[in-house]
């Protein structure tokens, strides 16, 4: 984790105004000597990490070259390198704008670093006019308040399609402090105009287990967004599954089926006479994916003789073995 | 001796020519050489109109209040030929007893007059049929004369007239004559030029001539009695009233024709001109020259309606009240400030014609149905139908009503003006623009929070043409509501934004900003700041927020400015919007201090920033840098 110290410049910037701005155009030069560059992971105490081998002040000039592809690249090497100055450079490129691939690129090094100084830069381009730059900036916010192994990137399950894991939420958020304020912008980010910005959205709320963003994953869900199945799955309950029985003709069988198979794979999902309901919805629905979840089903609850003898899982063998005769 | 005979043949005809002149009946009607605006011509006239009383009975000369109907299939735009399956055809309808009276099949090209008994019309490409009104027989046809177009028609209570024009030999000429009811001739008068459509009144003939002219016959004799000029403007058409004639002045405004007249100007003449507000296009009357305007077309369906009193010079409209007829809607307009008394929208079929008749608004719907409002009120008091046959729809009518007056139950009240103007201006029918734009601006008369809470409405509203918008935002902003109120409301407004799962997406966020920035609404300042960074806003809508945030803002304006002109001013999507961040740079400068002066610069000479925003910037720096022309010394 790196040292909280709000970096200066970008106080500045979003507080103070300008006044530091003109004096010190090359502030970024000045402030990235050698010796003040720390390794802030170092400091932290954690694993230390090699000393990046390339010149920070060189990659800090770098970052406002006129050449896009090399500020970029800049960007990502500053991410790359998780100290102090390089997380002030970034944040002082992004509150003092840069073109959008130089942004691009410095907000994914941002977000890499997890640090809560960047919070009001991720805010401010969290409404960027621009999809993708929003979209990297609500990964941001993201990185702040789920744990690093779940957000690292995975494949995206297909929907319909049973994802290849089932991730389980694990401890070591970085700043669950944030997380009353991060976690109502990522429900308003449910409603983004962007499909890639509901996405990121959708998946951390649901990582997190966020009941309060189930009513908005619903309308999600109604709004036939292929980023609400998983998502509910995580955290539906009892009503979740009644508002799917509900949506059966409205919204697409696929997102309905995804949307049970996600909900009987979760372990705590009941009671069973709810769980009992659902694979009988599953049973209701076209094609082979409801066959595949419930094969899921029956094998995972093949554990012990109280999952065993559960009514749920009879149910899930009848209706596999009806279907499959055919 | 011949020299004398010269200068007395000289004094002869110079004496002639004289008391020619002075007795003022040699010249033809409508020669070249008559006295315009003459009072020794045109006192007699007016004497003659003051004393003269005029019956106000139908000149059909039945006593009976009667409609004539032109009925076929649906005339479309850019049609040129009927539908020959729906037989075309005319329709009497007797009001007083509510009966038809006949339908003929006929190819009608005109509007109807009436007199003693018959209705004349044009029918087919060239010639006048008189038929009688009770049963719709031909009594006489009277062709056209070969070469001559129909360009008006009038009746009064014994003669029937029209105005007929050709070019011959090159040159323009009108023709003026009068039938008896049998068809027989009564007279005809020619005139170099263009005369317009006539109009009747108690036994005289008016013609409006020569474009400034207006000509006033005796109707018996087709003696010209007075001839005015109007100096200044126009004179478009000529038409009765209940004081005497009338003549169109100009595009807007009309006069009533007596000794004022001769000035020939619009100040020093008994002009009378509605108000309406600047976004009604006022039709008083039909234009008298134009030929296609004898026929029923979309003129009959947009028009004032009104009349005029009297008192001495003066003119004005009669009970300070005209109705203005937009397609199936009626308003009844106060004419001194053009305030919305009573609306009233028919319901889905359009009105095809309309009239005064005493104190009744009469329309004849496209459906067949014909109604009758009062005119004070805009309660409904009359509703007969015609039976059209299948396909068939109401074309046009002329109305033969004089002395028909509302009489028994209202048979619906007016619905509250405010529910009309909603209705019409939320009407799903996009093609009356103009209608909806004279709803909103109606709305701006309406006093209390309902009508200023239903122009947000409009501005906000899915779908609302642009151009309706953009109006609701000036009625809006020109309102004299409480501004606690309107700023509620605009904080209310300006809240929306893209939401996926509502489905709901933001409108009229420029139009809203502009009215924030002219009612001095600054509570709207922090929902301002949300817009401008509000991806979902449309780029078209920023300058405007900027300029409402700068002019409203403060300092409470710098942060948003601010960031918006950091987080944009290398990004290419302002490329092609310079304005919105040039305005947003302008309004830092002028809200801030020395920090925003210096950022400005830092933004003018960094190399990211926009090249055009740059130099934008670099020079507004150097002419605020520019030292000031020293104050001259007081003396």
């Amino acid at each position: 984790m790196m040292r909280s110290r709000p970096p200066a410049s970008l106080q500045a910037v979003l507080l103070c105004g300008v006044t530091w701005l003109l004096p010190s155009l090359g502030v970024a030069e000045e402030t990235a000597s050698p010796a003040t560059a720390k390794s802030a992971v170092g400091e932290a105490g954690s694993q230390p990490v090699a000393a990046p081998v390339l010149d920070e002040a060189t990659l800090i000039a770098r970052l406002r070259s006129t050449t896009e592809s090399e500020a970029a690249a800049a960007a990502r090497k500053l991410g790359e390198a998780k100290t102090l100055t390089a997380q002030a450079a970034l944040l002082d490129a992004l509150a003092i704008g840069v073109s959008p691939k130089v942004a691009a690129a410095a907000l994914s090094a941002v977000s890499s670093l997890r640090s809560a100084d960047a919070l009001p830069i991720l805010e401010l381009y969290a409404h960027h006019r621009n999809p993708d730059l929003r979209k990297r900036a609500t990964q941001g916010l993201v990185a702040l308040v789920v744990a690093p192994e779940e957000t690292a990137p995975a494949a995206k399950p297909q929907v319909g399609k049973k994802p290849a894991k089932l991730v389980t939420t694990k401890p070591g958020v970085p700043h669950e402090e944030l997380a009353p304020k991060i976690v109502p912008q990522l429900i308003a980010s449910l409603s983004d105009g962007s499909a890639e910005v509901r996405q990121v959205a959708a998946e951390a709320l649901g990582l997190r287990r966020e009941k309060s963003a189930e009513p908005a994953l619903i309308k999600l869900l109604q709004r036939k967004d292929t980023a609400a199945p998983e998502a509910l799955g995580l955290i539906g309950g009892p009503d979740t599954a009644r508002a799917l029985g509900e949506m059966i003709g409205t919204v697409p069988n696929y997102l309905v089926t995804a949307t049970l198979g996600a909900l009987l794979k979760r372990s705590d999902f009941g009671p069973e006479p709810v769980r009992t309901e659902v694979v009988k919805m599953l049973g209701k629905m076209p094609g082979d994916q409801p066959v595949d979840f419930l094969s899921d089903y029956v094998k995972a609850t093949d554990t012990d003789k109280e999952s065993k003898a559960r009514p749920s899982r009879a149910e899930a063998q009848k209706i596999i073995e009806q279907r499959t005769a055919k | 001796m011949t020299t004398a005979k010269t200068i007395i043949r000289s004094l002869s005809t110079l004496t002639l020519a004289c008391a020619t002149t002075m007795l003022g009946c040699a010249e033809a009607a409508f020669s070249v050489h008559t006295q315009d605006n003459d009072l020794h011509t045109v006192k007699p006239t007016v004497e003659r109109i003051k004393s003269t009383k005029v019956a106000s009975a139908p000149r059909s000369g039945t006593g009976h209040a009667l409609v004539f109907v032109a009925v076929g299939p649906e005339r479309r735009v850019g049609q040129a030929q009927a539908s020959q399956s729906v037989e075309q055809g005319v329709v009497g309808y007797d009001l007083t007893d509510g009966k038809e009276l006949f339908s003929v099949a006929s190819d009608v090209r005109s509007r109807f007059v009436v007199s003693q008994g018959v209705v004349m019309y044009r029918e087919g490409q060239s010639e006048l049929v008189l038929r009688d009104v009770q049963t719709g027989t031909v009594r006489a046809r009277v062709a056209l004369e070969p070469g001559e177009t129909l360009a008006g028609l009038s009746s009064d209570e014994s003669q029937l007239y029209y105005v007929t024009r050709a070019k011959i030999g090159g040159e323009n000429k009108s023709f003026l004559t009068a039938l008896l009811p049998s068809g027989a001739r009564a007279w005809r008068l020619p005139g170099q030029g263009s005369m317009g459509a006539p109009a009747t009144w108690g036994q005289m003939v008016a013609v409006p001539y020569r474009y400034q002219n207006a000509v006033i016959l005796d109707a018996k004799t087709g003696q010209e009695l007075s001839r005015i000029r109007q100096k200044d403007e126009q004179i478009g058409f000529v038409r009765e009233s209940k004081s005497g004639f009338l003549y169109g002045v100009g595009a807007s405004g009309a006069a009533l024709f007596n000794e004022q007249s001769i000035q020939g100007e619009k100040k020093a003449i008994s002009y009378v001109q509605p108000q309406l507000g600047e976004r009604v296009r006022v039709f008083l009357h039909w234009d008298g020259y134009r030929a296609e305007q004898t026929d029923f077309s979309a003129f009959d369906r947009n028009r004032l309606l009104w009349d005029v009193d009297a008192q001495g010079d003066k003119v004005r409209f009669a009970d300070d009240q005209t109705v203005l007829h937009s397609y199936r809607f009626l308003f009844g307009m106060n004419a001194k400030d053009g305030a919305v008394r009573w609306a009233y929208a028919n319901p889905r079929q359009t009105l095809m014609a309309s009239d005064l008749s005493g104190d009744l608004v009469l329309y004849v719907a496209q459906d067949g149905e014909i109604g009758g409002l009062r005119k004070d009120s805009g309660s409904k008091v009359l509703s007969r139908r015609l039976g059209l046959k299948p396909g068939q729809n109401v074309i046009g009518a002329s109305f033969d009503t004089a002395g028909l007056s509302a009489q028994g139950a209202e048979l619906a009240k007016a619905e509250p003006v405010l529910d009309v103007l909603r209705g019409i201006i939320f009407d799903r029918d996009s093609s009356f623009l103009s209608v909806k734009s004279f709803a909103v601006q109606a709305l701006g008369a309406i006093p209390g929070q309902g009508a200023a809470s239903e122009l947000v409405k409009v501005i906000t509203a899915e779908g609302m043409p642009s151009e309706v918008t953009k109006t609701a935002g000036d009625v809006l902003a020109q309102r004299k509501d409480d501004p606690k109120e309107i700023s509620a409301l605009l904080v209310a407004a300006l809240r929306q934004s893209y939401d996926f799962l509502e489905d709901k997406r933001p409108r009229g966020i420029d139009v809203l900003a502009r009215v924030a920035q002219a009612v001095s609404a600054k509570e709207t300042v922090p929902v301002l700041a949300e817009r401008l960074l509000d991806p979902s806003t449309p780029t078209s809508a920023l300058k405007d927020v900027v300029v409402a945030l700068t002019k409203l803002g403060g300092k409470d304006a710098l942060p948003p400015l601010r960031n918006a002109l950091l987080v944009y001013r290398a990004d290419p999507l302002f490329a092609s919007e310079p304005d919105v961040l040039r305005r947003a740079g302008e309004g830092l400068l002028a809200l801030g201090g020395e920090p925003e002066r210096r950022l400005i610069q830092y933004v003018s000479m960094e190399p990211h920033t926009l090249p055009g925003l740059a130099t934008h910037f670099r020079k507004v720096l150097d002419e605020r840098a520019q030292p000031k022309p020293a104050a001259k010394p007081a003396r």
